[in-house]
């Protein structure tokens, strides 16, 4: 029975092409809208975590964990203050350590951060899953005036290995100020990473020293001489370091020495904690957003009924005939729900057909733009069980037309009403 | 050929507690094969009949008898059941389901009906045959409802109340939407088509012209005794 029924359904559904049609595009676009929502939720979460990898602890002065997380990884900010570079050496030499980058930020090229770093960064900074750094030319730098460029600054201006650049004093994307006495070459230019990296200049520790040659009052000197480069520029301060641990269980003992370090005030931060307590305030605007594409789905679901209750008043007849021919209460009711829940599945495998077609366009935008990597997320069992609340709650909502459709063929009999 | 059909006495009905009784007929017997004319204009209790013949309206009191089943006592479902097995209905006009074709509409009965779908063995060829006889040229079988005149369309629902055979016919004003001409003939072929299938065909119009082509005719304002007060 339940065989035949589904079939009038289909051929009464397929008698109403262009509404079916409208219906199942209307809630399917609510229903991508939804899963879209949850896909750039991962994708922010997922690029948002893969920013470093493998690092057990940071190091620099004391402030606050997210406020450390957010300068040294995503250069968001600046540091209070900057740590010496005895204490860096002190933390360095711990028995603890398996590796130490030191990181010093401040200075800028045309709006893009500039980090002074060492070659440790080259061998073991990480992003993603543990995916070290790869140049696509060039090679690290090794003098004072090289530096190696994120593949986003290359693109966006436009930069070659061998293009000749000044580095820029402080951080404002405006900074007149160059330093002019240093005249930096590329030498190398990194893989895209997706991550800050891509954003950023490196060079080396020295370097940045040298180009702050007499400008120790915060204004640059009087007069602008090119610094003689054969000169040694000894490391005073950084601003912060990415450390490696030996054994992951050592990062508290770590971490207590560098928080009561007592030459001056430090801290450790663990970026899985402070990870954490970052997205707990990203997090409300993400709970926002996926309330408001519930409430679209909501909205969707709402027109399908609409939509199938107004064609009931037009299909009282049809249901009377069926009465007539036999047809009982419930048959009448689970032709309304079969019919229902055939609209909402076919708007869910649409949806998620608008939802690939929407990663597979949109993706290459997104990751230059926002350096958020829609096709490393994949359709997962949660999409699927999201699909799955999504029917259900579809059949649910079929039931109130259902029902309607059952009381009205209990009341109209086989009197046929024009 | 004296086996009542359709029996019933001191039936009674009333839509509400509060309002008159729109049936009340004290005796009725229709018998096997008999082709009867109900004649009832609006506000007769045609309707009304027609809905506890079919077994959609349960009686208030009294006893309803058709082939042998006490009509109030089988369940809303049994009813339903019953109905579909032994009845057979044509309604005044778009008496089609509008998505089927011709072949599907004539059909459909035997898929509410395993007693119609047992006794069809050869369903397609079945409702071939019930079409040609009345008429339906058979490039119209796999047409759409809409394609077909309104004279076609009763024809086809004729031929699909017929599909089974059902014990009973039971036409509703089946031909207040055709012409004059149309009437007398489509009344011909359905009454051959019912004597032939051994059913029994209960005929309802208001169009008194039409009795003399039956058997027995029946004066509905007579038979039944409605309280005349004041109509809400």
């Amino acid at each position: 029975m339940f065989k035949h029924i589904f079939s009038l359904t289909l051929k009464s559904m397929l008698n109403r092409k262009v509404t079916t049609a409208l219906t199942i595009f209307s809630v399917a676009c609510s229903i991508a809208i939804l899963l879209t929502v949850r896909k750039m939720k991962e994708a922010a979460r997922h690029s948002f975590e893969a920013t470093i990898s493998d690092v057990d602890l940071i190091l620099g002065a004391r402030s606050s964990d997210i406020n450390l997380m957010l300068y040294s990884v995503f250069r968001i900010g600046n540091a209070t203050n900057n740590i010496t570079w005895q204490s860096y050496q002190d933390v360095a030499a711990r028995p603890e350590v398996n590796w130490i980058i030191p990181f010093q930020l401040g200075d800028s090229h045309k709006g893009f951060r500039v980090l002074g770093t060492d070659k440790s960064y080259f061998q073991h900074f990480k992003f993603g899953k543990g995916q070290p750094l790869t140049l696509d030319s060039g090679k690290p730098f090794s003098l004072i005036q090289e530096v190696v460029l994120g593949s986003e600054v290359a693109r966006s201006l436009d930069y070659k290995i061998g293009s000749k650049i000044f580095l820029s004093h402080g951080i404002s994307d405006t900074s007149f100020q160059d330093h002019k006495e240093i005249e930096f070459v590329v030498v190398g230019i990194l893989a895209p990473t997706g991550t800050p990296v891509d954003r950023t200049v490196h060079t080396s520790l020295e370097a940045i020293e040298a180009i702050h040659k007499g400008w120790e009052e915060g204004a640059p000197p009087l007069e602008t001489t090119k610094t003689d480069l054969s000169k040694a520029f000894p490391v005073t301060q950084i601003t912060s370091a990415m450390i490696g641990l030996k054994q992951k269980n050592l990062v508290f003992k770590l971490q207590r020495y560098v928080n009561e370090y007592e030459e001056e005030p430090l801290q450790g931060a663990m970026p899985g904690v402070a990870f954490m307590q970052l997205w707990n305030i990203v997090g409300v605007i993400e709970t926002a957003f996926t309330a408001v594409s519930y409430l679209v789905l909501m909205s969707g679901l709402i027109g399908m009924i609409t939509a199938v209750l107004t064609s009931l008043s037009e299909r009282r007849r049809e249901m009377a005939i069926l009465r007539a021919l036999g047809a009982r209460p419930r048959h009448i009711l689970l032709l309304l729900l079969s019919e229902t829940t055939v609209l909402v599945t076919f708007s869910a495998g649409l949806s998620s057909l608008f939802l690939l077609s929407f990663m597979y366009l949109l993706s290459p935008w997104l990751a230059q733009e926002f350096g958020l990597h829609l096709a490393l997320i994949q359709f997962t069992a949660s999409d699927a069980l999201v699909l799955v609340f999504v029917i259900a709650s579809g059949m649910l909502a079929g039931l109130i037309p259902a029902i309607s459709a059952y009381r009205n063929s209990l009341s109209d009999g086989l009197t046929i009403r024009t | 050929m004296t086996d009542p059909v359709i029996s019933l006495s001191e039936l009674k009905f009333k839509w509400k507690p509060n309002l008159p009784f729109t049936i009340n007929i004290k005796e009725l017997s229709i018998l096997k094969g008999e082709r009867v004319f109900i004649y009832g204009p609006s506000g007769s209790g045609k309707t009304t009949l027609l809905g506890l013949f079919g077994g959609v309206l349960s009686a208030s009191s009294g006893s309803l008898m058709i082939l042998g089943h006490e009509l109030d006592k089988l369940s809303d479902g049994e009813r339903d059941q019953f109905r579909a097995d032994h009845i057979g209905f044509i309604f005044q006009q778009f008496n089609l389901i509008p998505y089927l074709n011709v072949i599907e509409n004539v059909l459909l009965p035997l898929r509410f009906s395993g007693r119609k779908e047992a006794s069809t063995p050869n369903s397609l060829e079945t409702a071939k045959t019930l079409l040609s006889r009345l008429e339906i040229p058979a490039t119209h079988f796999q047409k759409k409802i809409f394609e077909l005149s309104v004279g076609q369309q009763q024809r086809v629902a004729a031929a699909r109340a017929m599909i089974g055979p059902p014990e009973i016919v039971i036409a509703d004003e089946p031909t207040s939407a055709l012409d004059l001409e149309l009437r007398d003939t489509f009344v011909q072929v359905l009454e051959d088509l019912v004597t032939s299938c051994g059913s029994t065909l209960i005929f309802v119009s208001h169009d008194h012209s039409l009795s003399r082509l039956f058997d027995r005719k029946i004066d509905l304002p007579l038979l039944n005794k409605q309280e005349r007060s004041i109509h809400v």
